[in-house]
């Protein structure tokens, strides 16, 4: 008996409208707040500057959860709240909309009874000419956009069922979007993949620099992205797009399988995989060569940097042997030129030249250079070649199944929202009342918002018939 | 440049005269002066709307990019809504009396703002841009309609002496309350094409249709804000006053996310406004 009264009371609790308006006002306040607050980790720079300035707002922020608004369990549990929320009302909705759609052309004598009894207004039929008063009142019903029933007493004019229909589906798409946009989460890959130009990377984990995937993520595609050029300035219906890599996917036996330059609104489409250009960089190849043999070679992808000395960023690999020893260590960057402003051109010079610092394992000792492609430097592992300097492509890759439902859904509410708001659902009822001599019409109007101006029209769309 | 800034400056001096002239009407109680100011600021459209096709003509692309064309665009369509409303409602023209110093303040103040020619960049080269931005300029204009004509509800339910008989020939207040209520539903369905065209647009530019950047979750704001308008009224019954101090107190929150939020924040949308 508890129980029944408690989930009575958790359903009253959602059926409340009072409910989803406050958790609506919440969840404005929350993400209100977390724009004013720097969102990332506790370590992040801006947060941890954020955090020295405001001391008291601090412990506030980290309190909430804050930093990190938006998977907050405070903000999840609102928003799992109004999801909750929305459902129970959706069905609410559909269950009103589908018995006054079954109650349509039913009489119902108490129905009859409060119309004889109290209706909007009477419209009196005295001076009336027409034959069948009720056939007349169903035409200036018609003539507001109305679809008529009638009886020999009675006639019911009411709007389409997509306008008594239009709410619900709105409230169900939302239901929807709660739904989908999380599971899309779930199981969503999103991630940075450098490629060099003429160059193939396959779509697995650990081809990546940057990788975030969903709980219920099995497996990336595995399948072979490459790319063939990147002309840095593209240009498309006159619009200069920028770097454009040509994108090729391939599955493992090497049949094509999708195609394209790639730039903003652009990208490259294969299923729900999702090729986009994230940024490109430059990719230095060197090799270690021993009594006139390589022994290794290793590949580094280089991001343009307008702070560093340089032009770009610099990074440091390691070169081993075949039987996995390090043989030394190379820190690499790459010369570029500079704009008067001080900016880095971000294409390769003439004459691009590679910058080394490599420091022997065994001995410590350190031989720093400058190269061009095709030159060496004596070190004590070896002698050290720059195979190739030349651009890779930053691609950002997603994988995200519940895209097309979320756009599907999205499209459905917009729609469902203008229909049920602009087009809302009305219904007429009409009594023919009095004896003959003295007959009336006895009206009731309703609404789906209380518009002031339709009760007017139904009565003078009425009289102007009864005349 | 010199055509369009001297036609730019015509509609403002027009805006102006317009608003002058609808607060004379409205302080000392001349109907008929309502008429003229409603067609010397309907005829400020003209030389704005010549003004925007010349700028739109030479720099390729339409009122979107940069501070000043944004918001001279907004000022263009506050305008429009005050020549819809007493287009509908020939008695409602008085609520020029806050719509033409709204559009005189914001064509006034984008006047003093840098006009440098801004291009398309790869980013903004899109179609969903049009109906994002298409839909971004109706939802102001329909909310910025529902605010003037919610302080005119207002206005006429407390006002007295020369103010009561200036306002006493507007409609029927519920009449009133009832138009609020249709822009804010009107602009709420913009609001939220505006929104999902934003989010397909921000998918196909970038690769993620929502990322929580400070426009998109104001803009998710400002739709929860008018969703709760609408929840009052349509399921809690709020009307009247109430309803009507909803619409204005909404108002401010749109139009900082429409203009406000590039302005404070570091966003990937600020290129839009402030142009890089």
């Amino acid at each position: 008996m508890a129980r029944t009264r408690g989930s009575s009371a958790i359903r009253r609790l959602f059926r409340s409208p009072r409910t989803a308006a406050w958790l609506l006002v919440l969840l404005g306040v929350w993400m209100g707040l977390a724009t004013a607050v720097p969102q990332g980790a506790l370590t992040d720079p801006d947060v941890a500057a954020w955090r020295a300035a405001y001391p008291v707002l601090a412990s506030a922020a980290s309190f909430l959860g804050l930093h990190r608004a938006y998977v907050a369990p405070l903000f999840l549990a609102l928003v799992a709240l109004l999801a909750l929320s929305t459902a129970v009302c959706s069905w609410e909705r559909t269950r009103t909309a589908l018995a006054a759609w079954r109650s349509v052309g039913v009489v119902d004598p108490a129905r009859v009874r409060r119309l004889e009894e109290s209706p909007a207004f009477v419209v009196d039929l005295a001076g009336s000419a027409a034959a069948d008063p009720l056939e007349s009142a169903g035409e200036a019903l018609r003539s507001l956009g109305l679809r008529v029933r009638r009886g020999p007493r009675l006639a019911e004019a009411y709007s389409g069922a997509w306008s008594r229909f239009a709410s619900p589906l709105f409230h169900w798409s939302l239901v929807g979007l709660f739904v989908a946009i999380p599971l899309g989460q779930l199981t969503m890959a999103n991630g940075l993949l450098g490629v060099p130009v003429g160059g193939v990377v396959l779509d697995e984990p650990s081809a990546y620099g940057l990788l975030e995937r969903g709980p219920l993520n099995r497996s990336l595609s595995g399948l072979a992205v490459g790319v063939e050029e990147m002309p840095l300035a593209f240009e498309a219906a006159g619009v200069d797009r920028g770097a454009a890599p040509l994108v090729t996917l391939a599955t493992r036996d090497g049949s094509e399988v999708a195609r394209g330059h790639v730039y903003p609104n652009a990208p490259l489409r294969h299923g729900a995989l999702v090729v986009h250009m994230s940024d490109y960089g430059l990719v230095v190849r060197v090799s270690l060569v021993d009594a006139g043999e390589p022994v290794a070679e290793t590949e580094l992808l280089l991001d343009f940097d307008d702070d560093a000395a340089d032009g770009t960023t610099t990074g440091e690999i390691g070169l081993y042997a075949e039987d996995d020893s390090n043989i030394a260590s190379v820190r690499v960057g790459a010369v570029l030129e500079r704009t008067p402003d001080g900016l880095v051109y971000r294409n390769l010079p003439a004459d691009p030249r590679v910058r080394l610092g490599l420091t022997d394992a065994r001995t410590g000792e350190v031989v720093s250079a400058e190269l061009g492609v095709g030159e060496t430097i004596e070190t004590p592992a070896g002698t050290l070649r720059v195979e190739h300097l030349g651009y890779y492509a930053r691609l950002s890759i997603v994988e995200d199944r519940t895209v097309p439902i979320v756009y599907a859904l999205l499209t459905i509410a917009s729609i469902a929202v203008g229909v049920a708001l602009l087009v809302p659902h009305r219904s007429v009822l009409v009594l023919l009342a009095g004896e003959s001599g003295a007959r009336r019409l006895h009206v009731s109007v309703r609404g789906g918002r209380q518009d002031p101006d339709f009760a007017g029209r139904v009565r003078d769309a009425l009289e102007g018939e009864g005349r | 440049m010199t055509l369009e800034i001297v036609l730019m400056w015509t509609a403002v001096t027009l805006y102006a005269a317009s608003s002058v002239v609808f607060v004379v009407a409205t302080v000392f109680v001349r109907p008929r002066l309502d008429d003229v100011a409603l067609w010397i600021g309907l005829a400020g459209l003209v030389p704005h709307a010549v003004a925007i096709g010349v700028r739109w003509e030479r720099v390729g692309h339409g009122p979107y990019l940069g501070f000043y064309e944004v918001v001279s665009s907004y000022a263009f369509i506050s305008v429009a809504a005050l020549g819809l409303i007493a287009w509908q409602r020939r008695s409602l023209a008085r609520v020029g009396v806050l719509l033409m110093p709204i559009a005189f303040l914001m064509l006034g103040a984008s006047m003093f703002t840098p006009r440098a020619d801004l291009e398309i960049t790869a980013t903004l080269a899109s179609w969903w841009l049009t109906i994002h931005v298409a839909f971004a300029k109706l939802c102001y204009g329909a909310f910025v309609a529902s605010f003037a004509l919610a302080l005119l509800y207002l206005a006429r339910g407390r006002a007295t002496g020369l103010l009561a008989e200036a306002l006493e020939r507007l409609p029927r207040q519920e009449v009133i309350d009832d138009l609020v209520y249709r822009f804010v539903a009107v602009g709420f369905v913009f609001l939220g094409i505006m929104i999902v065209a934003g989010a397909i647009w921000a998918n196909e530019a970038w690769g993620r249709y929502w990322a929580w950047d400070p426009i998109e979750t104001w803009s998710l704001i400002s739709w929860i804000v008018y969703a709760l308008y609408l929840h009052a009224r349509l399921l809690l019954g709020w009307r009247g006053r109430r309803s009507a101090w909803f619409a204005v107190a909404a108002l401010p929150v749109v139009l900082f996310a429409l203009i406000g939020v590039p302005l404070v924040y570091n966003s990937i949308h600020g290129a839009y406004l402030q142009g890089f």
